[in-house]
């Protein structure tokens, strides 16, 4: 259980990485540390690294939804590498994967960003 | 009669979600079920916790939230019982992007109800809400 988020910028793009689960408990730090990032680096890219992440519900859906709304609204996009088989799997239902790109390794994603 | 039972009461915070979701994996993994039907249940079990939290309690931490799981021959049943403000319109919170949050996208029930595979909700307003719902499993053989 427990989720530890990081963040980095990587040539001009913000890279988070999400390891552990994400649920309602861990949304409004995860939500507090993404737009602090998001404004500091003035990123207009966001590639989520989701190598580590085992666990997603709808409220941590919902986080990663508003932060690709924000992208969105500014002309901004956000990708993700490395998803596993449940996030993968709430993604497809939530709709999410229609409005993301998706990358199978965190090397694709930065070359296709 | 169930097979075999647990029956958990806790406060309403949210830390809580992540502990009932890994008695509810170690409770399903008894049953032979295979790990993306465990990670299915994962995603329900957190569903209707935090909708408790989330929209029963209002994010207060002083409420009672009931979860009991018991296993059948043929299904394991999940009971999540609050008793905050319960749900005005169950068929309209039902639907897929009801929400009062423009960040949560409504999708609770829709995630219960996709990954279980029967879903009952019972709520009255001022007394709180019941969920129940279950997954099938293989018939166990008879001892």
């Amino acid at each position: 259980m427990g989720l530890k988020v990081e963040t980095m910028v990587v040539q001009g793009r913000l890279l988070v990485r999400l390891e552990g689960e994400l649920d309602v408990y861990q949304v409004d730090q995860v939500r507090a540390v993404m737009e602090q990032a998001l404004d500091d680096s003035g990123s207009q890219t966001l590639i989520l690294d989701l190598e580590n992440m085992s666990f997603i519900d709808s409220s941590g859906l919902g986080v990663l939804l508003g932060r690709y709304k924000r992208l969105q609204a500014s002309g901004g996009t956000m990708l993700a590498a490395s998803i596993q088989p449940q996030v993968h799997t709430v993604f497809e239902l939530s709709g999410l994967l229609k409005l993301i790109r998706i990358y199978p390794a965190l090397s694709d994603a930065l070359q296709n960003a | 009669m169930a097979d075999n039972h647990i029956y958990m009461q806790l406060t309403s915070c949210s830390e809580n979600v992540g502990v009932v979701r890994v008695a509810a994996a170690a409770f399903a993994a008894q049953a032979d079920l295979t790990l993306s039907e465990i990670d299915e249940l994962k995603v329900a079990i957190s569903e209707a916790v935090s909708n408790s939290i989330i929209h029963g309690y209002e994010n207060r931490q002083d409420g009672k939230i009931e979860v009991s799981m018991q296993r059948y021959a043929d299904r394991l049943e999940f009971k999540v019982i609050d008793y905050g403000k319960g749900i005005e319109d169950i068929v309209l919170a039902r639907q897929p992007s009801y929400s009062s949050d423009p960040e949560r996208m409504g999708l609770g029930f829709v995630f219960m109800e996709t990954f279980m595979d029967g879903l009952e909700v019972t709520s009255t307003i001022g007394q709180g809400t019941t969920v129940i719902m279950y997954k099938k499993i293989q018939m166990t053989g008879m001892h």
